[in-house]
């Protein structure tokens, strides 16, 4: 009998740095499964490791190895921590809220950023990864191929993916609603601050024809710019460069606007008029306000940005209940299949030991009887056939409907197993673990 | 000149059918905006070419009927004709350049032209005159360009519209991007088109009124007729709206403001052909 637990550690319970030494890189991640399973070789294992989270996910036997304790060991050792320093950080389960563990990570409810698309893809990762080690057995199978089919229905059925969640993914957005091609475009980045560099990023991924920094500091112009393949500015020459961008991002420290309107007419008019996208990230705010009502001037200051991402939050976090609701069908859903999995074989050979054992029985009274006929045999045949399915008929049946409450239904089986004396046959084992 | 045979039942009830059919495709397009996938996307599709099929059977009919093939000998026909053009031409474009929602501003279009078809082209009886290869050419050249003219416009209010939205700092949708130079760039082809076939729709016809001189249905003062003076201010706003590039103030919501202009123009043009006495 299998019992699933999940050690591991989050965003929520630890931070960055500790979260960063225990990660694992592609190499590091097989190898530690391969570790895993020569140290406990009769259990499966899937490591997922994400920037926001390192999860190893087992199946054993009931009262196997690995426990929770011996993996946080097993962590700490791989990735030469100190023990002390993880147990505190670290979160275990076992049985059903395992599934729904596993089912609400695939589906991004329990991400950083509710509904970001990457985990899933990284979920998947860790189970090819698995796979591809053998680390993956009968039990995590099929609990990581419902886990992906879930994260794939949730981000089909729901708008938990839908929206950008940062300002510079806004930003992105709006440019591709002003233009289409990029190749043929200039985007200048006045200052060079941190805000402006992630923007800048997220611009530069559009490849844009032409990148040029302008700032005050001619060193830091410099370095923005080599980092992005772009070419640094003068800033004194910012008219020019104006006169050149279509998409400008301004996040300067100036206190007073450094485009005012009519700084901005005659740009637009040597622009001849083609449009522009002002990306004003500064605050105080670098683009004055009635900039805005030029035409084909498209300004969007850092409110504008962030009111955005603040919508897309407040839609997410609205449909992340429906998106649980979908996860806890899906989680019951596999716990039956599962528990069904598990019985089924156990009572068939429950039944075939009990009827096996009545008839030994029956032979050996019988053989001490004399004069009885082919029809008393048949009749006494019957009588026991029926003693053992009723003597049967209850225990199995609070076993089927054993509230899992109670104890995780591992337990009940696994005490059947016992007191019946199952266990050492293979046949009372589900299919695939024999 | 030739007669009339007019629309029978089973042809206007062919053409109200295709009406029903882009109006249920636009529905099926409409609803994909809420449910997205392919499924609606595929359906939608196939019913504007359904509807397609359609109308062009009623125009077949209509010729086996009359014995000629010549297209464009009456009001049924030339609205009919124009409708499947201009659906085509939608079809077209969202193959070639595709724009979501590019159908939600056409088909409308579509299917009043389809209703009026139906429903009023038997109304003013115009009967062409089949005279020769020119007139054809001057017909189908001014039909095709308002086609295009037709997309131009729509294309155009999608522009207004959606840099409105940009401006005020909507929210942006779920579906995929269409940007403002895109739809920029497809009413600038749009327009090029049409114009080109406009301007040969008008020279054929001034080459008619050349040659017939006073003779024609539009009288020796053809020069101020609604159609003369309408077809050269359609012409006169849709060369300026081709000219943004090289006269970049009437760029962007302007341009797009001349496209719809023109187009308005165009239906008035339309009208003044297929309804008041002038020359075809």
């Amino acid at each position: 009998m299998q019992r699933l637990l999940v050690l591991g550690l989050n965003h929520k319970t630890a931070p960055l740095d500790l979260r960063e030494r225990l990660a694992f890189s592609p190499e590091q991640r097989k190898a530690a499964l391969l570790s895993l399973r020569a140290q406990f070789d009769r259990c499966e294992a899937v490591l997922i490791s994400t920037c926001n989270r390192v999860e190893l996910y087992v199946a054993r036997e009931t009262h196997g190895h690995p426990r929770h304790a011996e993996l946080a060991e097993f962590l700490a050792q791989n990735r030469a921590l100190k023990l002390e320093d993880l147990q505190s950080r670290l979160y275990h389960k076992t049985e059903r809220d395992v599934v729904s563990h596993l089912f609400s990570v695939a589906a991004s409810l329990d991400s950083m950023v509710l509904g970001e698309t990457q985990i899933l893809a990284q979920v998947r990762e860790a189970y090819e990864a698995a796979k591809e080690a053998g680390t993956a057995g009968p039990v995590l199978h099929p609990l990581f191929q419902r886990a992906v089919a879930v994260g794939k229905q949730i981000r089909a059925q729901t708008a938990l993916g839908e929206g950008r969640v940062s300002v510079a993914s806004v930003a992105v957005d709006y440019a591709r609603r002003i233009f289409d091609v990029f190749t043929d475009k200039t985007v200048l980045s006045i200052g060079a601050g941190k805000m402006a560099e992630r923007v800048l990023a997220a611009v530069a991924a559009l490849k844009p024809g032409r990148l040029i920094v302008c700032n005050r500091d001619a060193g830091k112009a410099t370095a923005l710019a080599e980092r992005f393949a772009g070419s640094p500015a003068e800033f004194e020459q910012l008219p020019d460069h104006l006169a050149a961008a279509d998409i400008v991002i301004t996040s300067t420290g100036s206190d007073k606007p450094i485009i005012t309107r009519s700084m901005f007419d005659a740009v637009i008019r040597r622009r001849r008029y083609r449009p522009v996208f002002l990306i004003d990230i500064a605050v105080p705010r670098d683009v004055a306000a009635d900039v805005a009502k030029i035409e084909n001037v498209y300004l969007y200051n850092l409110d504008d940005l962030q009111q955005a991402v603040t919508a897309t939050q407040d839609k997410r976090s609205a449909v992340a209940e429906a998106a649980a609701r979908i996860v806890e069908q899906h989680v019951s859903d596999f716990a039956a299949w599962n528990r069904a999995r598990m019985m089924g074989p156990l009572i068939d050979h429950l039944y075939q030991r009990s009827h096996a054992l009545a008839q030994e029985e029956l032979a050996r009274t019988v053989a001490k009887l004399s004069g009885v006929t082919d029809a008393d045999k048949q009749q006494l045949e019957e009588l026991t056939r029926r003693i053992v399915n009723k003597l049967l008929h209850d225990p199995i049946q609070v076993l089927r409907d054993s509230e899992p409450a109670h104890a995780p239904m591992t337990q009940y089986l696994h005490a059947v197993e016992k007191l019946f004396k199952l266990e050492d046959d293979d046949a009372s084992k589900p299919e695939g673990q024999a | 000149m030739s007669v009339a045979t007019g629309a029978n039942a089973g042809q206007i009830g062919l053409v109200l059918a295709a009406a029903g059919v882009f109006l249920v495709g636009g529905g099926i397009s409409a609803a994909s905006l809420w449910r997205p996938g392919n499924r609606l996307r595929l359906t939608a599709k196939s019913m504007a070419y359904f509807g397609i099929c359609l109308g062009l059977a009623a125009l077949i009919w209509r010729s086996v009927v009359r014995g000629r093939w010549m297209p464009l000998e009456d009001n049924f026909e030339a609205m009919a004709t124009l409708a499947l053009l201009l659906a085509g031409f939608t079809l077209y474009v969202q193959r070639a350049k595709p724009i979501p929602g590019l159908d939600w501003f056409l088909m409308p279009i579509v299917i009043v032209m389809l209703l009026c078809a139906a429903l009023l082209g038997e109304s003013a009886q115009g009967v062409y005159e089949p005279a020769g290869i020119w007139d054809l050419t001057h017909r189908a050249s001014n039909f095709a360009g308002m086609a295009a003219f037709g997309v131009a416009a729509g294309v155009g209010a999608m522009y207004l519209i959606a840099s409105a939205r940009l401006r005020r700092k909507a929210a942006i949708g779920t579906g995929p991007p269409v940007s403002l130079e895109r739809l920029e760039n497809l009413t600038h082809w749009a327009v090029s088109i049409g114009f080109a076939l406009l301007t040969v729709g008008i020279v054929t016809g001034l080459a008619r009124i050349m040659q017939r001189g006073p003779h024609t249905m539009l009288g020796p003062h053809w020069i101020t007729s609604p159609k003369v003076i309408l077809a050269f201010s359609v012409w006169v706003v849709y060369a300026v709206a081709l000219h943004t590039p090289i006269t970049p103030a009437v760029r962007g919501r302007k341009s797009a403001m001349l496209s719809i202009v023109g187009f308005l123009l165009m239906v008035a043009t339309l009208i003044t052909v297929l309804y008041l006495p002038t020359e075809r």
